[in-house]
């Protein structure tokens, strides 16, 4: 399990760099499209600024994507926030960490832990599971909890909402089972 | 008809440069900034603006918070989420607190005018241009 001081120094660096170089280069972006749109401005001129600004936004947009690593939960992280979410759960969790690349595992791991925020505001259970298998072409994820009351629509519609948007993100599919076994998401997601 | 601005942003070199490109559009008015939460819920009744422009990430707060109080406060205020991370739980936060329109940050500005224009007319519907996946419940 990685330290918490690990991942505080993380979010920190992430802080720095989110509250400097990147606010530097968004407000570098909004003066340049205030030159961009001087009417005096040689034709020429233009056209090549606007080349700036389209790389401009190449280099803001990379940053924020490593900024987004840099802070992203990962697989193994996962293990250690899935306790404080949970507690007084017994938590199964069958999970390879080397799964994935890296934005796929961010994503897996924020799909579970949405997961498990739902079943620790919703579920009369007390044993939580995280089950995955592979195969050549797709990850298979079996996500639930013993609760044996059935969560209604309308208790799970924000959860589920974010849980179909991460799915959707990782272009995979999810379908939900409820039963005297308690409440399940099979959670199929292609491999890319 | 020009919509009067208030921008709320904790950097100080982004309000600059949201204040020297939108001030070339006659059509837009900026007539205030705030640098945190506690600013904005000050600076939103004393200038009654007609949209906001609401950074997420503010020192005291959260800018969902602001968004969600400036919409029960007013139905015709246009709502611009202004945010650096295009990730889809955010976007989807923005439109749940009540925002009129997403906007990335590191998009040019005629993005973000866009969207001022479009909250004026319509501040009960939501916008972006960012890829959303289908949020709707199975």
């Amino acid at each position: 399990m990685p330290k918490r001081e690990d991942q505080n120094e993380r979010l920190e660096l992430a802080r720095r760099l989110h509250d400097g170089p990147a606010q530097k280069l968004i407000a570098l972006g909004y003066r340049l499209d205030t030159v961009i749109g001087e009417s005096t401005l040689n034709p020429i001129h233009r056209s090549e600024l606007r080349e700036i600004r389209l790389d401009l936004i190449d280099v803001t947009e990379d940053l924020r994507d490593e900024l987004y690593l840099i802070s992203a939960l990962n697989l193994t992280s996962l293990r250690g926030e899935l306790p404080e979410i949970l507690p007084g759960f017994t938590i199964e969790l069958d999970l390879p960490i080397d799964v994935a690349k890296p934005e796929i595992e961010n994503s897996l791991a924020i799909l579970i832990l949405e997961i498990a925020r739902n079943a620790a505001k919703h579920s009369t259970g007390k044993r939580f599971w995280v089950y995955f298998e592979s195969s050549v072409n797709s990850f298979q994820l079996r996500v639930g909890d013993d609760g044996n009351r059935a969560i209604s629509m309308k208790e799970r519609s924000l959860g589920l909402k974010l849980i179909n948007a991460q799915v959707q993100t990782l272009g995979g599919e999810i379908e939900l089972r409820s039963g005297s076994f308690g409440n399940e998401y099979r959670i199929e997601i292609p491999r890319r | 008809m020009t919509p009067k601005i208030l921008v709320i942003d904790d950097h100080v070199l982004v309000r600059e440069g949201l204040r020297r490109a939108l001030s070339k559009n006659e059509d837009l008015n900026i007539i205030g900034e705030a640098a945190s939460k506690r600013e904005a819920f000050v600076q939103i009744p004393h200038h009654k603006p007609e949209v906001i422009v609401v950074d997420l990430h503010l020192p005291d707060g959260s800018g969902l918070e602001i968004i969600a109080w400036a919409r029960a406060l007013s139905q015709q205020m246009g709502i611009v989420a202004l945010t650096f991370s295009s990730q889809p739980e955010h976007i989807l936060a923005c439109m749940q607190s009540g925002a009129s329109a997403h906007v990335s940050r590191s998009a040019p500005i005629t993005e973000l005018v866009e969207a001022i224009e479009k909250s004026v007319l319509n501040p009960l519907t939501f916008s972006t241009r960012r890829a959303t996946p289908n949020l709707k419940t199975k």
